[in-house]
């Protein structure tokens, strides 16, 4: 038996786990060898030390109320709310492999970044500062821009509807959760920002300026807390109040309805 | 005694008695291992009893392929790491706090000589302080394997990892024990290489 394989074996011959077969190897290579016999020796001894340790035992009064307590606790757990079962497996894996969990948190991040910077390349706005030369002509573009900024306005009235509509003062005590009406600004500030870079003809001016006043309000829900940000809604309510912002959305629409160019579609020869 | 699997049917169903008789059954075990594990019998208290709590949650996953305390075991490891993760400071605190009457213990150490007891408390604070030196991986294999008694196959199959990694684990972990106590060599003939 050579000293690499002495190595192997030392654990399990000192927890018993070897194969008779392998004891016997083990036993002799020890016996003959005086170098592997020392660190058998020291390892021993290091083991016999560990096995000094004592437990110390909890009393019958321990034992006794053991389950007493857990009762409890199950009870009051069946009413609180629980932690997630892969946050736990994550934290667990960052404790013992912290190396893999960073180069996998890492590659994830590269791969989140590679679809933002896809995204971002992808967008119609910027595809079309690409294909406007060949496949979409002026006209087409209006309908498309008019179609986003439709789309914009409406989802920005609802936004704003469920804000002014919001009762601050009977909700002491309650949970408001505002993350989803903090999403959506993010979405439509985003989206804001698109619009106005692409409404620059003459008679968009006023439709750019709601966009610029909406892209305020948008930017205060946004900071919104996500939980009880009471005094932070009235003064998004007072914002859209005063700036009648509503109003001028559906004013808008109806301007939208009227004047929506329909694009040009060459009639087949008959 | 009642079949395991029986047991576990039950408390399944909902039969809290049926539970009840699992936890008495190994609330020791667990308590133990997470006393190896922590170091402190208060953490031993809250992980034991935390890991009752996500066996009661989890009953229903549990599939019957494997045994009970082979579960528990890998519950109680997953628990003792979490709680690691949470504290700021080291979890295995010095012995004192274990003699200082908690959950009223009493200690398996009978010397009532003077000299003879702070000798045996000094080499329980060694033996701390060594567990304490080993990273959560190796102090879950070495106290599975040297205090628990599971062998190598079982450790590998609770902390989900091969056999190979057992025992490579658990080599690095006796090395550096041997380290941390190499001052004993006198005593033990111990001591670094």
């Amino acid at each position: 038996m050579t000293h690499r394989k002495f190595k192997k074996l030392m654990v399990e011959a000192f927890y018993g786990e070897l194969l008779p077969q392998e004891k016997e190897l083990f036993d002799s290579h020890v016996r003959v060898c005086s170098e592997c016999a020392e660190i058998h020796k020291r390892v021993a001894a290091t083991l016999g030390v560990m096995h000094q340790r004592q437990r110390p035992e909890p009393d019958k009064a321990y034992w006794g109320g053991y389950w007493t307590r857990l009762e409890s606790q199950i009870r009051r757990d069946a009413v609180a709310p629980r932690k997630s079962f892969w946050l736990d497996r994550l934290q667990i894996l960052i404790r013992l492999e912290p190396k893999i969990a960073y180069a996998a948190g890492a590659a994830i991040l590269l791969v989140a970044f590679g679809i933002a910077v896809g995204r971002f390349m992808m967008q119609p706005s910027f595809q079309q500062s690409f294909t406007s030369g060949e496949s979409s002509s002026p006209a087409a573009l209006k309908v498309e821009q008019v179609k986003r900024a439709e789309e914009y306005l409406d989802r920005s009235r609802t936004l704003l509807l469920g804000i002014v509509n919001f009762d601050t003062t009977g909700t002491s005590g309650r949970v408001v959760d505002l993350s989803r009406q903090r999403r959506v600004s993010r979405e439509l500030l985003s989206e804001a920002h698109a619009l106005q870079a692409e409404l620059k003809g003459p008679d968009q001016a006023r439709l750019r300026k709601l966009v610029s006043d909406l892209e305020v309000i948008m930017l205060q829900i946004a900071n919104l807390e996500e939980q009880y940000d009471y005094p932070a809604i009235e003064i998004v309510k007072s914002g859209v109040d005063r700036s009648a912002l509503l109003l001028k959305i559906n004013l808008e629409q109806m301007q939208m309805d009227k004047r929506t160019p329909q694009p040009k579609t060459e009639k087949p020869n008959s | 005694m009642i079949d395991e699997a029986v047991l576990m049917q039950r408390a399944r169903s909902g039969d809290m008695s049926a539970f009840r008789e699992i936890v008495e059954q190994y609330k020791r075990m667990v308590y133990h291992l997470a006393l190896d594990m922590t170091g402190s019998p208060h953490d031993a208290d809250d992980v034991s009893q935390d890991v009752f709590l996500r066996v009661y949650r989890s009953l229903e996953s549990f599939r019957g392929d494997a045994k009970v305390s082979s579960w528990l075991y890998r519950i109680a490891i997953n628990v003792c790491l979490d709680r690691r993760s949470k504290k700021a400071t080291m979890m295995m605190e010095l012995r004192e706090d274990m003699e200082s009457g908690e959950h009223g213990m009493t200690s398996d150490n009978n010397a009532t000589h003077p000299v003879t007891a702070t000798e045996s408390r000094m080499i329980q604070q060694h033996i701390d302080i060594a567990l304490r030196r080993l990273t959560p991986r190796e102090r879950s294999v070495f106290v599975l394997r040297h205090y628990n008694d599971l062998s190598m196959k079982e450790i590998a199959t609770t902390l989900s990892v091969t056999v190979g990694t057992v025992k490579s684990t658990l080599f690095h972990a006796i090395e550096k024990l041997q380290k941390e106590l190499s001052f004993y060599k006198k005593d033990f003939g111990l001591g670094e290489r």
